[in-house]
């Protein structure tokens, strides 16, 4: 009975190997972190970071050019 | 042709970043910094925003402003940029799209040109890399810091380090009288150390990338698992190491930390080794990590192999 099961576990897991459905799911960590990524660029843009970036990018920044 | 094109394509991508990075034309004519909406988006390389050509905001220094606005609010958009860059390019960018890296590579050329000695790699760099690790502590530890002191939260590598600054400091302040009167002992300072990774880079190999960037310590972190990057063959590697010992970065085994996927190695592997991997969800990647173990100094394997 216990080998019978194991056999049918066997063949699961055969199953699921050669199944290209499965090996479809498998994300990449880039991916994982991209998401994070946007999601975090997502909610910047909302509480208005890239607003600053800009107010500070459209101007010369002293301290960068070494005038301080 | 085909070879040229090989030979040429890293030199003509870094060389179109670069332009893209600065496509304000008329900035650069007039000398006067770009205000166009495209400024609140990142750049993935080094490049001051304060340049006159330039399109887009440099990350570290659009990360340090963040760091030590006053509103203390987390940078949740810089943050972001700099994990999706990471996360697709690794230190690709480093290799291939940033302007003070393409800087550094015709210095390199030149000091080539001209017989300057050239100063190898060895223990003595791979510890001062270790440098750029305390430069990106500066830029994230730095602005915080100054701002409980002196409620300013001064940028710290920009004011003090940043060598793309300089040079935008240099072009500015040579074309306009005003700032000249202004400019005192820190401009000096500043123009010391673009000097110094000046005429450093045409005797060592991008000296400010492997000493002090703190850009290409944070995306290196991102080089073992990013998308874009050059992955080794196991099955196809015999371990003889003419990759490393060719590589003028100071790598351990391609794709760590330091490696900036250049690609130079590739060209040195007698093997065919190693291979520009894309990975997609979904699919398998060539990859170290997929492969048997490499079999070291088997010579039938070699000979095996077309």
């Amino acid at each position: 009975m216990r080998r019978m099961a194991t056999n049918n576990e066997n063949r699961s897991e055969n199953r699921a190997a050669a199944s290209p459905s499965k090996r479809s799911l498998r994300v990449p960590a880039w991916a994982v972190v991209l998401a994070a990524a946007a999601v975090l660029i997502a909610f910047g843009v909302m509480q208005g970071d890239a607003l600053d970036v800009w107010r500070k990018a459209s101007l010369i920044c002293y301290e960068c050019i070494g005038i301080g | 042709m085909k070879n040229f094109i090989a030979r040429t394509k890293r030199r003509f991508i870094q060389l179109l970043t670069a332009l893209l990075y600065n496509l304000d034309f008329q900035g650069i004519a007039t000398m006067t910094v770009n205000r166009a909406p495209s400024k609140a988006a990142c750049i993935p390389g080094l490049h001051c925003y304060s340049c006159p050509g330039a399109v887009g905001a440099c990350p570290i220094g659009a990360l340090q402003q963040a760091l030590g606005a006053s509103t203390l609010k987390l940078p949740f958009y810089m943050a972001g940029c700099l994990l999706a860059f990471g996360a697709l390019f690794g230190r690709t960018i480093c290799g291939w799209a940033c302007p003070f890296g393409f800087i550094q590579d015709m210095l390199d050329k030149l000091g080539r040109l001209l017989h300057v000695p050239q100063v190898r790699k060895g223990a003595w760099s791979r510890r001062l890399g270790l440098l750029k690790y305390v430069m990106l502590a500066l830029v994230i530890v730095g602005p915080v810091v100054m701002l409980a002191i002196d409620g300013i939260g001064s940028p710290l590598f920009c004011s003090y380090v940043c060598p793309a600054g300089t040079l935008a400091g240099v072009v500015l302040v040579s074309a306009t009288p005003e700032l000249q009167s202004v400019v005192g002992m820190l401009f000096g300072w500043k123009t010391f150390v673009l000097a110094a990774i000046v005429f450093g880079a045409m005797a060592v190999y991008r000296p400010f990338c492997r000493f002090l960037c703190p850009l290409g310590a944070l995306y290196g972190f991102f080089n073992r698992f990013c998308a874009l990057r050059y992955v080794v063959d196991q099955n196809a590697c015999t371990g003889c190491n003419a990759c490393v010992q060719m590589c003028r970065m100071d790598v351990k085994h391609v794709g760590d930390r330091e490696c900036i996927e250049c690609g130079e190695c590739k060209k040195a592997c007698a093997h065919g080794a190693i291979w520009f991997s894309v990975e997609l969800p979904g699919s398998k990647r060539l990859g170290a990590s997929d492969a048997p173990a490499p079999v070291k100094n088997a010579s039938s394997d070699r000979d095996e192999r077309p």
